[in-house]
């Protein structure tokens, strides 16, 4: 019994089981109660696993890599109960024959994934600079249900607990967030202010606050989820078209 | 302390941002946390927020907990080799402990709330047939 061989880069928790990502290509679960605690370690990337996300029900794990491929897992089964490798970008035909080149030829790496929290069996998936694509999954039938090129990396994804909303979070070239709405998949809102790729978004306990960490190395707060954003939404459309770099740069500088 | 981070609250400034869609950009509550040394690795989780209204942020070596109620910030751990750095964060659902992957393929857990009456628990899970314990104080 070993643990992983290189970093871990991804972690979920369901309950008292501990799911771990890491480079070597491996997923373990570990049952935090024991200790023996490596209960099950799943084979079902050959690239480092970056996207780890169960279930609200606890129910299934998804798991993405840089091998471009999505992976949901019934509970604690160590075969995936559907493998897909659709952000890609290649026909479903090719899909196969592509699979071997497609790791050396695109990075579409399988990062951004979230499980609505309004319906089961529902995770929405991002992909990387090669695919640029949200994609709505059925994770009991593996069916796709909607899919849209949002034009850059896709890096994280929030749903909102309030509305059927979904938050992304984007690379190169605007570094922006994007608001959608579910499932007519009509953009409500882009929001500017990191200078650099916006790599990870997380919730507030009570879903109305997002913080998103970006590569300029700061951490930024939005309120654009629940009945503050309800109201921001129906009342400040009268606001300012000027561009403006003084906001940004306002905050302050780090003390070391 | 060689490290700070500053909480810029400017509520008093008009929303003056660029505007490309309706109402984008009124969303922002205006309140920037200096994140330095947060790894520029698309493959990293490096940001979670509790159950409790914490935030946990991996900064290089360093897990760091922002009170998001208090504002306060702690200094949770830090690994210790060269090569090291933190990888991934994850609160579980109740908020009271955060697992934290590393470089050096370590699964560590986290006391959260014992962190703060001084009792650090750790599990290191390299090797799951020697699973080591510490506590200090």
């Amino acid at each position: 019994m070993r643990g992983h061989q290189a970093r871990v880069g991804s972690l979920a928790w369901n309950n008292y089981i501990l799911s771990s990502g890491s480079r070597d290509s491996n997923i373990h679960h570990h049952d935090v109660r024991i200790a023996q605690h490596l209960v099950g370690t799943l084979v079902g990337h050959t690239q480092e696993v970056c996207g780890l996300r169960w279930s609200p029900n606890g129910e299934q794990l998804a798991s993405g890599g840089n091998d471009n491929i999505l992976n949901i897992w019934n509970k604690m089964d160590t075969t995936p109960k559907h493998s897909i490798a659709h952000h890609t970008g290649e026909p479903a035909c090719l899909r196969i024959s592509l699979f071997f080149l497609s790791q050396s030829w695109f990075a579409a790496a399988v990062k951004a994934l979230a499980w609505s929290p309004h319906q089961t069996n529902l995770i929405a998936s991002g992909g990387g600079t090669a695919d640029r694509k949200i994609c709505f999954w059925n994770t009991q039938s593996g069916a796709l249900l909607n899919e849209i090129d949002t034009g850059s990396q896709v890096c994280a994804l929030q749903w909102s607990r309030h509305e059927k909303e979904l938050l992304s979070s984007h690379g190169f070239t605007q570094n922006q967030l994007c608001l959608w709405s579910y499932p007519t998949m009509a953009k409500i809102s882009e929001m500017y202010g990191h200078q650099s790729r916006v790599l990870h978004l997380a919730q507030s306990p009570d879903g109305n606050t997002v913080v998103s960490g970006a590569a300029d190395e700061t951490l930024r707060f939005w309120k654009c989820f629940g009945s503050n954003a309800a109201a921001t939404k129906t009342g400040s459309k009268s606001a300012n078209n000027k561009k403006s770099a003084s906001v940004l740069s306002a905050h302050t500088s780090t003390i070391r | 302390m060689f490290f700070s981070w500053l909480v810029a609250f400017k509520k008093t400034l008009t929303v003056d941002y660029f505007l490309s869609l309706p109402h984008a950009n009124s969303f922002w509550t205006n309140q920037v946390l200096d994140a330095p040394e947060l790894m520029d690795d698309y493959y990293l989780n490096l940001l979670d927020w509790s159950s409790g209204n914490t935030l946990a942020v991996a900064l290089g070596k360093t897990v760091y907990l922002w009170n998001a109620t208090s504002g306060e910030i702690e200094e949770l751990m830090q690994t210790q080799g060269e090569e090291d750095h933190i990888t991934s964060v994850s609160f579980v659902e109740e908020g009271n402990f955060l697992a934290i992957g590393t470089n050096s393929a370590t699964v560590q857990i986290w006391d959260v709330a014992a962190m703060k009456q001084g009792l650090i628990l750790v599990f290191f899970l390299e090797n799951a047939s020697n699973v080591s314990r510490q506590c200090a104080r």
